[in-house]
This record gives C-alpha cells, structure tokens and sequence, in this order.
C-alpha cells in the first residue's frame, strides 16, 4: 500500500486536484443540492402539515394523498438508480448531463422528498396550543406558517438542515461513479478502478473528517438558536 | 345590569359521526353582561373547553347563534371572523406562549399579527406598559423557560390585553398553578376587570375560582347548563344535582342517619357572625343537633349549608323550625333526600 508509486501518485493529487475536489465535494455536490432541495421541500413539507385534515388550512385529501405518494416514491427509488435516469434530464436544467455541474440535479431530485418529510415532521412538532393561540388572536394561516410554525420549529429546522446535508454528502460522493467530481470520485477513479488503495483510504478519511465538521458545526448552530435551552 | 356582551342561542356542538358521535353541547343559552366577570364551572367533560371555544369560534358550533359585541360570529365569514377575534382574548391553561421569543417579543405579537398598529418601537413601549401592568417589569427579555408558571401566566396575560380587547376568555387559566400563585393570577384578573373595564369569562372545575372573582356563574354538566346565576345565589343554595355536586363535592353525606326530622339551613351571606344554634338554645331551651356544615366566604359574607337535626319532642321541633325560618337570610327547609 505504502509503496514508492502509490506514494508518488498521492503526493501528485493532493498538489494538482485536492483542491478543487474538496471545493467540490462541499459547494456543487453538497450545500448547493441542500439549499436548492431545502427550496422545494421546504413549502411541501408545510403543506404537508397545513394542509392535513386538521391542519389550519386543510386541502381536498386527493391533493394530499398525491403529495404523499409522489414524495414516497421518489424516496424509494434507490440513489444510483434515479441518478442514472435523472442525469440525462441534466442537460435540460443546466446544460450538460456529464460532470459536477450535471450531478446537482439528480442530487436535488433525489433530496427533496427527503427534506419535505424532515420539514413536515419538525413543524408537526410545534405545539398545537400555541397554534390555537395563534388563531384565537385572529392570525391568517399565512401567519401562523411565517411567525409560529417556522420560528417556533427553527432548532429542529437546523438540526435537520444537517442530518440532510450529511445524507447529501453521502450522495454526492457516490455520484463519483457517474463523473461526478471531489473526493468520492478520486476515491473511486484511482482507488477503486486502479486499485491505489493508499488514496482510497486518504480520500475516505478525508470526506469522514468533513463529516464530523458538519455535524460539529451543525450541533453548535442547532444549541444556539434553540432558546428552550437555559 | 348592563348590556349584553356575549349572547350564545341554542348552540350545539357534536363530535364525530354515527356510533363514534359525541354530543358535547347540548341547546346550550348564555348571556354575558359587558363588564363582568362570568364563570363556567363544570367537572372535567363537561364541555367547558368547547364551550368557550365556541365562544371565538376556534370550535365551530354545529347549531346555533353566537354574537359578541353585536356581531354575530357564526354568520361570519373566515376572513372577518379573524378581523372580529382581534376584539376578544384568550389565555390557557397551559400559558400557550411562543417559546422562542422574549415575554416582550411574545407581548408584541398580536400587534404584529394586526399590521395597521404601528412601528417597532410603538409597540416595544406598549409591551413594556403592559410588562409593568402585570408586574413584571424586569422581565421583558426573559425567555418563557426562564419564568416561572406564575410568571408564564402573567406574560400571557400580558399579551393577551396588548390589543386592547373586549373580552378574556380565561380557559382553566390557574389549573396548572399552586394556591398561592392562584391567588394572585385571580387578583389580577380581577383588577384588570374593574380598572380596564375587560369582560372576563372564566372556565374552571374550582369552586374556590369562581367564589373568588366571578358574579355570575353557569354550572356545566355532560353539556348542558344546569343552571345559572348570581354566586351567592347558586353557591349558597344549589338546586340541580349537578350544582350540588359542585358546591359540596363530599355530598352531605351522613353515615349514621339519625332518626329525627332533619333541616338544611342555607346561609345567603347575611347573618354571618351571628349565632343561631347557641341563641335558640339559651333563649327557648331547645337543642339542635349539627349532623354537617359546610361554609364558605365568598367576598366578604358567609354562605354555606348545615344540617341540623330536631329535636324528638314534635312541638319543639316545630317551634325550631318556626324560628330558624324567621331568620333574615336564612333559609330552611325539612329534608328528605339526603343520600345515605
């Protein structure tokens, strides 16, 4: 593992591609795909909780019961399978269907159902009191969405704004396989594919070490906006 | 009295369809005078909750007329509906406040909510005149996990008159607090009555809530209004079932039934201080037997009920009852129906 070449080829990535490919592996494949994912769930995942039977806005059940579906299916298409159908659908949103650029679609598709069930379960975590005060002093169901729900809900907002960047990370780096950029595709192009199994492990370690930043980061961000906490 | 301020005709409220369905309101009538302070005691199920929720139609009724300050809600639609809340409160037994705003940041919200009331900083400064109203002057960026229940429940009060409403609705606002906290949430309530002029309505399961603050009550049971009236009246002299249940939750319950002719006195709050039993006794020489007693005071006179049994000797007894039925503010009646 530790040999001259292996040495060679390691010290050579890390002086013309490390960069880029952490650059990569956090701006296009993982906080890009979060906001943009963040941007459609978000208002589903509202109306998920609005728009329910007893939801300060109730809508017709079939609109909800299309909702549900569509965002369960779109959560049980495995990650490499939707990847490889969506990719082509690239070209029509940004122009390509190869590299970084093209991966952000599917990475989005693949996200958004994801993110709209994380919404929905941490705004159906607000208390229904404070919401029938709410009402009780006339506020519109806009209203109560922009001042109670989300403000009240903004911990778990955050908290779960990291458990989907995590779970994006994990995709992106998989999207290596289909020439996508950063470290997932380093990993699999010279490692997996050449058996350098040196920058393999050096990749890896790489991406774990960024994980735990997130995640750090994620949890000092979550404790400080939650003003429950004394 | 004065006008009516909330005026509630036949209303029905059910839950649920077919085997499931629940009648929690039943023809129910209710006329709130502007200016006082009205309570609707029940025990728990009754229907208070709904009933008062009906009242700014957070529960819809399923029959009925509601009208408060003239407007008839129930022909209301949604929009003006939020428009005709803004003129009424509400405060909850369980405080209800935004947990990630300040008590000050929570005051302002109902100001927020009705745009047309000003800047920030006209609104902080009424925030903080109330914070002062409510005795809590220091604590406008506090956050509610920092206050106390007491505390909690002052801030929503707080923010509960920050729009200068009509009406408080009061839905079991101290069934979460000690006595001693009770008190003074009661107190302020009661000052916020007489100095703001605020109609109050007040659901509770306690008696000692409603003998505190209100004027006039409604007992609630299984739905419907058994009856209603002046405190004084239904407290000291229960005639339903439901209200004597109520006012004396033991029942007047006497284990060994003596033999003799019983009598209930009712005390309606004018011979407190004067003794009765003893002066019959030195003046005519006749003693009675006390089987229970049960009083109370409510503001500053006595009410309650004792029993009293007679003596065996029957002009005695009748001489008794001649001069228990002589006394101003008493009133006595043989009974018959005491349960076991």
């Amino acid at each position: 593992m530790f040999s001259e070449k292996n040495v060679q080829l390691l010290s050579d990535i890390v002086h013309n591609d490390l960069l880029t490919a952490i650059f990569e592996t956090i701006v296009p494949l993982t906080i890009l795909p979060t906001l943009l994912a963040f941007l459609i769930g978000m208002p589903l995942g509202v109306l998920l909780v609005t728009g329910d039977k007893r939801g300060i806005r109730p809508l017709p059940s079939p609109v909800m019961q299309v909702l549900n579906i569509v965002i369960n299916l779109l959560r049980s298409v495995p990650f490499l399978i939707l990847l490889v159908v969506v990719l082509p659908l690239s070209r029509f949103f940004v122009g390509t269907s190869v590299g970084t650029k093209a991966i952000i679609v599917p990475l989005t598709i693949a996200a958004f159902p994801f993110v709209a069930r994380l919404v929905e379960t941490s705004i159906r975590e607000v208390d229904k009191g404070v919401i029938e005060a709410a009402q009780a002093m006339g506020a519109s169901p806009m209203q109560i969405v922009w001042k109670v729900m989300i403000p009240e809900a903004k911990p778990a907002l955050l908290s779960n704004f990291f458990v989907a960047l995590i779970t994006i990370f994990g995709y992106g780096a998989m999207a290596g396989i289909l020439g996508g950029g950063g470290l997932g595709a380093i990993a699999i192009n010279y490692g997996y594919y050449r058996r350098r199994d040196l920058v393999m492990w050096v990749m890896v370690v790489l991406l774990i070490i960024l994980v735990q930043i997130f995640q750090s980061a994620g949890n000092t961000i979550t404790k400080r906006s939650d003003k429950r906490i004394r | 009295m004065g006008e009516t301020i909330i005026r509630i005709e036949h209303l029905c409220k059910t839950f649920g369809t077919g085997d499931g369905k629940v009648e929690a309101l039943q023809d129910i009538d209710l006329e709130i005078q502007k200016g006082e302070i009205f309570g609707i005691i029940g025990l728990s199920g009754a229907g208070k909750s709904t009933l008062v929720r009906c009242i700014n139609l957070l529960e819809r009724p399923t029959s009925g007329k509601v009208t408060v300050n003239g407007q008839e809600l129930t022909a209301l639609k949604e929009k003006d509906l939020r428009k005709a809340r803004r003129g009424m409160s509400m405060i909850f037994q369980g405080f209800n406040l935004l947990m990630q705003r300040t008590a000050l940041q929570n005051i302002c919200f109902p100001l927020e909510l009705n745009g047309l009331r000003g800047e920030k900083n006209w609104r902080e400064k009424r925030a903080k005149e109330l914070l002062e109203i409510v005795g809590l002057p220091d604590k406008a960026d506090a956050y509610p996990v920092q206050l106390s229940g007491g505390q909690k429940q002052r801030v929503a009060i707080a923010r509960a008159l920050a729009d200068d409403p009509k009406v408080l609705l009061c839905d079991e606002a101290t069934s979460a607090l000690d006595p001693t906290t009770t008190q003074s949430i009661l107190a302020l309530l009661k000052k916020i009555n007489r100095e703001m002029g605020v109609t109050v309505v007040v659901i509770t399961h306690e008696m000692r809530v409603v003998e505190q603050i209100c004027d006039r009550v409604a007992i609630l049971d299984h739905g419907v209004i058994q009856e209603q009236g002046d405190v004084s009246e239904i407290f000291s002299n229960p005639k339903t079932e439901a209200g004597r249940r109520l006012v004396m939750p033991n029942g007047e319950k006497i284990h060994v039934l003596p033999a003799n002719r019983l009598v209930r006195l009712a005390f309606n709050g004018t011979t407190s201080g004067e003794p009765i039993i003893a002066t019959l006794a030195a003046q005519q020489g006749i003693c009675l037997n006390i089987i229970s007693a049960d009083t109370r005071t409510i503001g500053d006179k006595s009410f309650g009920t004792m029993v009293l049994g007679l003596p065996e000797d029957e002009t005695e007894a009748a001489r008794a009852l001649i001069y228990l039925r002589e006394i101003p503010g008493v009133t006595a009646e043989e009974v018959t129906d005491l349960v076991q």
